[in-house]
C-alpha cells in the first residue's frame, strides 16, 4: 500500500516537473488516438482539418496576443482585419472584379493595406485610450461594425470564392485520409514561416526584445529609454500583418464575404485565452488547441446526434471549442503559458491541487 | 381615417424604440450601474422570447411540415408566460454568473460572448425544443381578441410597452437611489473599497446581473408578442452591440440618458428606413450598411469624446430617505420599496391598456370584436378609474406627497374588491390574464402601505414605531 502510493505520488511529481505545455501537448495527441480508435478514420481526417484550420488560427492568434500584452485590451476588430486582408488580396487577385495580379501580390498587398489599417487605428483611437482598457474594448466593437459594414458598402455581402484554382485532394497512401496541397499544404507552410520569422525576431532583434519589454512593464520599458510609441506602433503592424495573411489564408479555405473574420473572431479569443493572453508562443500553442478540438468535437456531436441526444449534431462545432475556452477562463484564467497577474484576474473556481501543491508547500 | 394611419406610423417607430429602451435600460444595470461588461445581451432576450413563446403557445406539432416546438400540454396566460420567462432569464443570468462574474471585465466579455453563441447554435438546432430555424410562431399579444388586430392593436401595444418603459424607469430611478443601488455603484468604482467597507461585492454584483438578465428576458417575451413569430437569428451579437451603443450613447448610469439615446438611435434609423423609397437604386440597397457605420462611428466618437454620453450620470442623487422623511413616514424595508414601484408600474401599464380596450370596446367601430367574455364594459370602466386612482396614488406615495397618506389606502382596498369581483366573472383568457395582473398590483399597493404603516393592520411583523429600526435598547 505504501509504495504503492509512493510510487503514485512519484509519477505526479514526475509530471509535474514537466512544463505545462508539452502535458497539454500530450493530452491532445492522446485525444486524437483515442478518437482514432473509437470513431475510425472520420476522427483522422477531422484532426488533419484540425490541425490546418488551426495553423489559420495560429497567425491570427499570434497577432492578437502581441497587441492584447501591450495595449492590455481585447480587439474585437481583430477578426474584421482579417476580412479586410481577405478583400485586400482579392481585389488585387480577381481578374474581372479586380486588377488581375498574381496571387503573391495579393498577399503583400494584404499585408500592407491590414498593417497600415492597424497602425492610422493605433494613431487615431486606441492611443487616445491609453489606461482605459473597457473604453477601448468598447472603441474596438466600434471599429469592427464600421469596417464589416465599409467592405459590405463597397463589394455588397455576397459570398465570393477566391479567384485561386485549388487541386483535388489527393489520398494519403490507403488510408482513406485525404489532404489538400494549397489549402492543406500551403496554409501549414505559410503558417510555420511566419511563425518561425516572429519567434526570430521576438528572440534576436532589438525591436523583438524591446516588444517583450513593453509587454512586460510599459512603464519600466519607457523609463529605460525604449520609444514606446514607436514598438506600439511596430506591434500593430505585425499584428495586423499576420491577420491579413491570416484572412488571406482563410479566404482561399473558405470563401470570401464580409463576416469572415468576424466568424472566426471567437475561435481566435478562444485560442489566445486557453494559450495564456499576451504570450504569443501560448496563443500559437492554443490556435492549434482550437483547431483540433472544433473539427474533433465536430465528429463527437455527430455521433452524439447519430445517439439521439442531439438534434443538431456537427452544428455545434463551435460550441466545443468554446466549452474548452469557457473551462479554462473558470480554472486557469492566466492559460496554459501566461503568468498569473496581482489584481482582480483570480481564478473563477478552486480546484483540489494533486502533488504540485503538495510539493510546494514542502519546499 | 387619419387617426388610423397616424397610430399605425407612430407604433412603428415608437414600439421598436421603447422595446430597446427597456433593453437598454436592463443593461443599463448591469453595466452603467455595476461596471458588468456583459456581452451576452442578445441570448438572455432570446431566452425569454423564447421561453415566452413556448409557454404562451403550449405544445404545437404540425407533422407534414415537421413544424413543431415543445410546450406545456395547456397553454398558459400572457401575464404567467412574461413572469415564467423573466423568471427563467433571471434564473439562468445568475447560474452563469456564480462562475464566470470573478472574471476581469474583458475575460467576462468573452465568456458571456461564447456563451450566448452557445444558446444560439441551441436556439437554432434543437428543432423539438424551439422549432429552430422554422420559426416560432402564434405568439399572441396582450388583450387579444378584446382588441382588434390592426391600427387598435398597435396603439395598444404602443400604450402597453411605454407603461412598461416607464415603470422601469421609476424602478431604475429608485433603484440608484437606494442603498443597494449605491452600493452597486460602490462595487463598480472601487470593488476593494467596497468589500472593505463591509459589502458582499460578490452577492451584489450577482444580484444586479440576473435582475438585469430577468428584465433582457421581459424585453425577449415583449419582442416576441409584438411580433408574433421569432427566429433563432434575431438574437445575433448585432442586438448587443445595439444595446452597448445605445447605453453609451445616452449616458451609462443614468436610466433617463437611457432611454433618450434609445429614441434618438432609433429615430436615426427610422429616418433611415423612410428615406429608403426616395433614394436611387444603388444606395438604397446599402442603406442599411451606411446606418451602421454611422453607428460604428457614432460609438468610436462618444467613447473618445464624450465618455459620459448625452446625458452623464449625476454627481449627487439624494437618498430616498429624505423623500419618506418629508412623508413623516417610516420608510419600509427596501425590498418592499421596490415592491411598491414594480407596483406602481403595473398599474401604469394597466391604465393605457384599459383605456383603449374599453374605448374600442364601446365603439363596436369595426363590427364585434372575437369577444368571449362576458365583461359588462362598465365593469370595466369602473375598474379602468381604479386603476388609474390607484397607480396615481402608488406613484404619489412612492415620490412623497402628503395627502395620498389618507386616501391611498382606501383606494388600494376599493382596487383589490373590484378586481377580486372581476376575477369570479366567468370571462375568457386574456380578460382574466389581464385581471390578474391588475390584481397582483392591487395587491401590492395594499401591502405596501401596510408595510409603511399607513393602513394598520394588526400583523405580526408591524412592530411598533419606537423600534422600528436602529432603535435599540
Amino acid at each position: 500500500m505504501e509504495g504503492l502510493s509512493n510510487a503514485f505520488s512519484r509519477a505526479a511529481s514526475a509530471i509535474d516537473r514537466l512544463p505545462l505545455w508539452s502535458v497539454v501537448v500530450l493530452y491532445l495527441l492522446a485525444a486524437v488516438a483515442w478518437m482514432g480508435v473509437a470513431f475510425g478514420s472520420i476522427a483522422l481526417q477531422a484532426a488533419i482539418q484540425g490541425l490546418v484550420v488551426g495553423s489559420i488560427y495560429v497567425l491570427g492568434a499570434a497577432g492578437l496576443s502581441l497587441t492584447y500584452g501591450i495595449r492590455r485590451f481585447a480587439n474585437f476588430a481583430h477578426g474584421d482585419y482579417m476580412t479586410v486582408g481577405a478583400y485586400a488580396a482579392f481585389f488585387i487577385v480577381h481578374p474581372t472584379e479586380g486588377l488581375g495580379q498574381h496571387v503573391f501580390l495579393g498577399v503583400v498587398a494584404a499585408v500592407l493595406t491590414v498593417a497600415v489599417i492597424a497602425m492610422l487605428l493605433e494613431i487615431g483611437v486606441f492611443r487616445r485610450l491609453e489606461g482605459r482598457p473597457t473604453a477601448a474594448l468598447i472603441a474596438s466593437v466600434g471599429i469592427a461594425l464600421v469596417i464589416q459594414n465599409v467592405i459590405s458598402a463597397i463589394f455588397l455581402p455576397d459570398v465570393r470564392t477566391f479567384p485561386v484554382a485549388v487541386p483535388p485532394d489527393f489520398a494519403i497512401g490507403d488510408t482513406g485520409l485525404t489532404f489538400n496541397a494549397v489549402e492543406g499544404g500551403v496554409t501549414l507552410g505559410v503558417s510555420v514561416f511566419f511563425i518561425a520569422f516572429l519567434h526570430l525576431m521576438l528572440k534576436y532583434t532589438t525591436l523583438g526584445k524591446a516588444m517583450r519589454a513593453c509587454a512586460d512593464d510599459l512603464d519600466l520599458a519607457r523609463t529605460s529609454g525604449i520609444n514606446t510609441r514607436n514598438v506600439i506602433l511596430w506591434t500593430w503592424a505585425i499584428a495586423g500583418a499576420f491577420a491579413g495573411v491570416a484572412g488571406v489564408l482563410l479566404a482561399i479555405s473558405v470563401n470570401v464575404f464580409p463576416l469572415l473574420g468576424f466568424f472566426v473572431l471567437l475561435f481566435i479569443f478562444a485560442a489566445v485565452i486557453i494559450g495564456g493572453i499576451g504570450s504569443p508562443y501560448g496563443a500559437m500553442l492554443g490556435g492549434l488547441i482550437v483547431g483540433f478540438v472544433q473539427k474533433l468535437s465536430n465528429v463527437l456531436f455527430g455521433e452524439l446526434q447519430q445517439a439521439g441526444i442531439l438534434e443538431g449534431g456537427s452544428a455545434y462545432e463551435p460550441a466545443g471549442a468554446f466549452l474548452i475556452m469557457i473551462v479554462v477562463l473558470l480554472l486557469k484564467p492566466e492559460g496554459i503559458m501566461g503568468t498569473p497577474r496581482p489584481g482582480p484576474a483570480r481564478r473563477a473556481l478552486r480546484l483540489p491541487t494533486w502533488g504540485r501543491g503538495g510539493a510546494r508547500r514542502g519546499v | 381615417m387619419v387617426y388610423e394611419y397616424v397610430v399605425l406610423q407612430l407604433s412603428t417607430f415608437v414600439v421598436p424604440a421603447t422595446l430597446l429602451a427597456i433593453l437598454a435600460l436592463a443593461l443599463n444595470l448591469q453595466w452603467g450601474q455595476t461596471g458588468l461588461f456583459n456581452a451576452g445581451v442578445a441570448a438572455f432576450a432570446g431566452v425569454g422570447a423564447y421561453v415566452f413563446g413556448m409557454l404562451v403557445t403550449g405544445s404545437f406539432a404540425i407533422p407534414d411540415l415537421y413544424w413543431s416546438h415543445w410546450g406545456p400540454s395547456e397553454p398558459w396566460g400572457i401575464v404567467a408566460a412574461a413572469f415564467g420567462a423573466m423568471v427563467f432569464a433571471g434564473v439562468l443570468g445568475a447560474i452563469i454568473a456564480v462562475p464566470t462574474l470573478r472574471l476581469r471585465a474583458d475575460y467576462l466579455a468573452i465568456a458571456t460572448l461564447a456563451l450566448a453563441e452557445i444558446v444560439r447554435l441551441i436556439l437554432k438546432n434543437e428543432r423539438a425544443l424551439t422549432g429552430g430555424d422554422q420559426t416560432l410562431a402564434f405568439i399572441p399579444r396582450p388583450l387579444d381578441g378584446l382588441v382588434p388586430r390592426g391600427w387598435a392593436a398597435d396603439g395598444v401595444f404602443m400604450l402597453f410597452a411605454v407603461g412598461l418603459m416607464l415603470g422601469l424607469l421609476l424602478l431604475m430611478e429608485f433603484l440608484t437611489r437606494s442603498p443597494w443601488g449605491r452600493a452597486l455603484k460602490a462595487v463598480r468604482e472601487d470593488e476593494e473599497a467596497a468589500t472593505a467597507l463591509g459589502k458582499n461585492a460578490f452577492i451584489l454584483k450577482i444580484g444586479a446581473f440576473s435582475m438585469g438578465c430577468a428584465f433582457m428576458g421581459m424585453y425577449g417575451a415583449l419582442l416576441a408578442s409584438f411580433q408574433g413569430v421569432i427566429v433563432p437569428d434575431q438574437f445575433a451579437p448585432f442586438t448587443t452591440f445595439i444595446a452597448y451603443v445605445v447605453v453609451i450613447l445616452g449616458g451609462s448610469g443614468n436610466p433617463r440618458g437611457v432611454i433618450l439615446g434609445a429614441y434618438v438611435f432609433s429615430l436615426f434609423g427610422w429616418t433611415t428606413q423612410q428615406l429608403r423609397a426616395y433614394l436611387p437604386e444603388g444606395f438604397a440597397l446599402r442603406i442599411d450598411f451606411v446606418n451602421q457605420i454611422v453607428i460604428g462611428v457614432l460609438l468610436v466618437v462618444v467613447i473618445l469624446w464624450r465618455p459620459d454620453g448625452i446625458m452623464p450620470e449625476p454627481r449627487f442623487v439624494p437618498r430616498t430617505a429624505s423623500a419618506w422623511r418629508r412623508l413623516r413616514l417610516r420608510p419600509p424595508p427596501i425590498p418592499f420599496q421596490w415592491f411598491g414601484l414594480a407596483v406602481a408600474w403595473f398599474a401604469f401599464s394597466g391604465v393605457g391598456a384599459t383605456l383603449l380596450a374599453v374605448g374600442i370596446h364601446s365603439r363596436a367601430a369595426f363590427g364585434t370584436p372575437a369577444l368571449g367574455t362576458q365583461v359588462h364594459p362598465a365593469v370595466l370602466g369602473i375598474a379602468f378609474v381604479v386603476a388609474l386612482v390607484a397607480a396615481v396614488t402608488a406613484l404619489g406615495f412612492t415620490l412623497g406627497h402628503g395627502w395620498v397618506r389618507r386616501i391611498g389606502p382606501a383606494v388600494a382596498l376599493v382596487d383589490v374588491a373590484v378586481m377580486l369581483v372581476l376575477l369570479l366573472q366567468p370571462s375568457d383568457r386574456t380578460v382574466s390574464d389581464f385581471v390578474l395582473l391588475r390584481l397582483f398590483a392591487a395587491l401590492g399597493v395594499l401591502y405596501v402601505f401596510v408595510r409603511a404603516g399607513v393602513l394598520r393592520v394588526p400583523v405580526p411583523w408591524a412592530r411598533a414605531r419606537g423600534s422600528a429600526r436602529g432603535g435599540g435598547p
